[in-house]
């Protein structure tokens, strides 16, 4: 017996709302950087179950074209830290705070 | 896939305008490495690479290319040439600031020519991994702009908060677009609306994909809910990078929008959707001009103002059909010149870079710079949507829709934001020319290409509202083949 496509449905969904609620509640910039990347891996899993579910080879390729752009976010997003952690010695995002209201 | 498949020159053709972006990006980069000495030139090489990406536009046959990922119409024509037009300000007001700040670099008109690319891909882009590529093609650039000022801790600021909350949003549109492709077996917006009409899929999970499609695009449109970012990166980034990113990103993202909307509003799943967008709208109208008017920063205050403007950009969604994209190309065009100028101005008389652009520090200073506090005057009379300006030409074809498709309230409230608008706009003119002065203006550099720039965007913004006959004609023969 085969493992249903819809297990790996709610598997990612519950990947994705972990990676949601790690992103709005973590202070750490590359902990909520990294949650985002669950829920970027969240959303490939449900890509590549539902093309083996429907038969179809776009939505695998989909995938790749993510893959491609979360590794391009990530060397932005680093660069974007070092560059912070030069100015502030911190990348805290609660006491990363000059500009507001 | 067909394994046969070979791309005819036919289609890159159709590619024009982005290759000559990409390439000159490349080519910018290049000369930056090799060629440093030149850097006083590559900004007017960088608006001769978008000079030859709008006659490309102009110049592209109409139709679909790459098996249906990409089209070309007049439509998409009359959106990319406002794109082209906030590229080519974003490249005129850069020069003065980024030496002054001795951050000449060839990686500015660079950056800012590849998201062009990816803007203009945004607008043409009917299929939803286009879409996405070129929405994280133009973002990652944007990023990369905002924190262009690596010397404070506000611009990085500003560049880390955008792209936490960009990638944020990101992750939601990849789970969007693979609820929806999942559903639907198709990724095209042909073959989803085809599935839609055929009642394929569980609506529950349809309805989730789509919405958290609009989520990702309404992000970078600023509407109420996805609003936070704005303020905090207007303020934080370098002003000539705002004056980009305040309104091309924007024109690009209402196109998406508008088709993911009239993709949903005509299916059998589209019951809410009108009045949906209508709440969106009027809650970023009341936000944007309530907040605005308590804010001491210009640029804060022109922040707030953008969510506002956006709000009304989206009252031609609140009764979807094919006629709501001729306000909202008036009314876009409008804002391009007038928001862009307005940062544009801002750059130039500010001195210091950082947080601090207060309202008041204005005093007096219209007699200081008669020509640049002019142009400011007509952007902010503009922006608050008097006549006979831009802005007040694109308010009146917005609330004229509505009242026209029965969306009498909304136009109401539209109408009722744009009045609280006017006190905070024209406290900006009432500083500029009837306060003493209170300090002397220092460090700031007005050069040829930002006076060019400022005149252009104010002028632009009068001529539309003093002769908009012209202008009327070329938006109605965009859409007479639709």
């Amino acid at each position: 017996m085969s493992v249903p496509i819809s297990w790996y449905l709610l598997l990612a969904a519950a990947l994705f709302a972990i990676g949601a609620i790690g992103a709005l509640t973590r202070r750490n910039g590359i902990a909520i950087f990294l949650s985002i990347e669950l829920m970027l891996n969240a959303a490939n899993l449900t890509l590549a179950a539902y093309s083996r579910l429907l038969g179809d080879r776009a939505g695998q390729m989909v995938v790749f074209f993510v893959l491609a752009v979360a590794a391009a976010e990530a060397a932005v997003g680093l660069a974007l830290f070092i560059g912070i952690f030069r100015l502030r010695r911190t990348i805290d995002v609660n006491r990363i705070n000059l500009l507001r209201w | 896939m067909n394994p046969e498949y070979s791309v005819s020159t036919a289609e890159l053709a159709s590619l024009a305008p982005e290759i000559v972006l990409t390439v000159g990006g490349s080519l910018l980069l290049l000369l930056e490495a090799f060629a440093p000495r030149l850097r006083r030139s590559f900004h007017w090489l960088g608006l001769a690479f978008v000079a030859a990406a709008s006659w490309y536009v102009a110049t592209l046959p109409a139709g679909p290319s790459f098996a249906g990922l990409i089209e070309a119409s007049s439509l998409t024509a009359a959106f990319s040439q406002a794109v082209l037009l906030a590229a080519a300000l974003g490249l005129l007001v850069a020069p003065g600031y980024l030496s002054r700040e001795r951050l000449l670099a060839g990686e500015y008109p660079a950056l800012l020519l590849w998201c062009a690319a990816g803007l203009l891909l945004l607008v043409r882009g009917v299929e939803l991994l286009t879409l996405f590529v070129a929405l994280e093609l133009l973002s990652l650039c944007l990023y990369g702009l905002a924190g262009f000022h690596r010397r404070i801790a506000s611009s990085a600021e500003a560049a880390l908060k955008y792209f936490l909350m960009g990638a944020f949003v990101s992750a939601f549109l990849v789970y969007g677009i693979a609820l929806v492709y999942g559903e639907t077996g198709s990724t095209r917006i042909e073959g989803i609306a085809a599935a839609l009409a055929r009642g394929q899929g569980s609506p529950g999970l349809l309805l989730l994909g789509f919405l958290l499609l609009a989520c990702g695009f309404a992000f970078k449109l600023s509407l109420v809910p996805f609003h936070a970012w704005a303020p905090d990166v207007y303020q934080g980034a370098p002003s000539p990078v705002v004056a980009f990113l305040s309104v091309a990103p924007k024109v690009a993202s209402v196109v998406v929008l508008v088709r993911l909307v009239l993709l949903v509003a005509e299916s059998p799943l589209g019951g809410k959707w009108p009045d949906l967008l209508a709440l969106l709208a009027a809650a970023s109208m009341l936000v944007g001009n309530l907040f605005a008017l308590v804010q001491r920063d210009i640029k804060r205050m022109l922040a707030y103002s953008g969510i506002a403007h956006m709000g009304y950009v989206m009252i031609p969604l609140a009764a979807p059909g094919p006629h709501s994209w001729q306000p909202v190309l008036v009314y876009l065009v409008a804002y391009v010149l007038m928001n862009a100028g307005a940062f544009a101005i801002v750059t130039m008389i500010y001195g210091q870079p950082g947080e601090q652009h207060a309202i008041s520090s204005l005093a007096g200073w219209g007699y200081r710079f008669p020509l640049l506090a002019g142009c400011l005057t007509v952007c902010m009379v503009s922006l608050a949507g008097v006549p006979p300006t831009a802005g007040f030409l694109g308010k009146y074809f917005v609330f004229l829709h509505a009242i026209e498709h029965g969306r009498l309230g909304l136009a109401l409230i539209g109408i009722a934001t744009s009045l609280i608008g006017v006190a905070f706009y024209l406290r900006v003119v009432y500083m500029l020319y009837m306060k003493p002065e209170v300090a002397a203006p220092e460090g700031f550099v007005i050069d040829f290409g930002g006076r060019v720039g400022a005149v252009i965007a104010a002028g632009g913004s009068l001529l539309l509202g003093i002769w908009p006959q012209r202008f009327l004609s070329w938006v109605a023969a965009s859409f007479e083949r639709l």
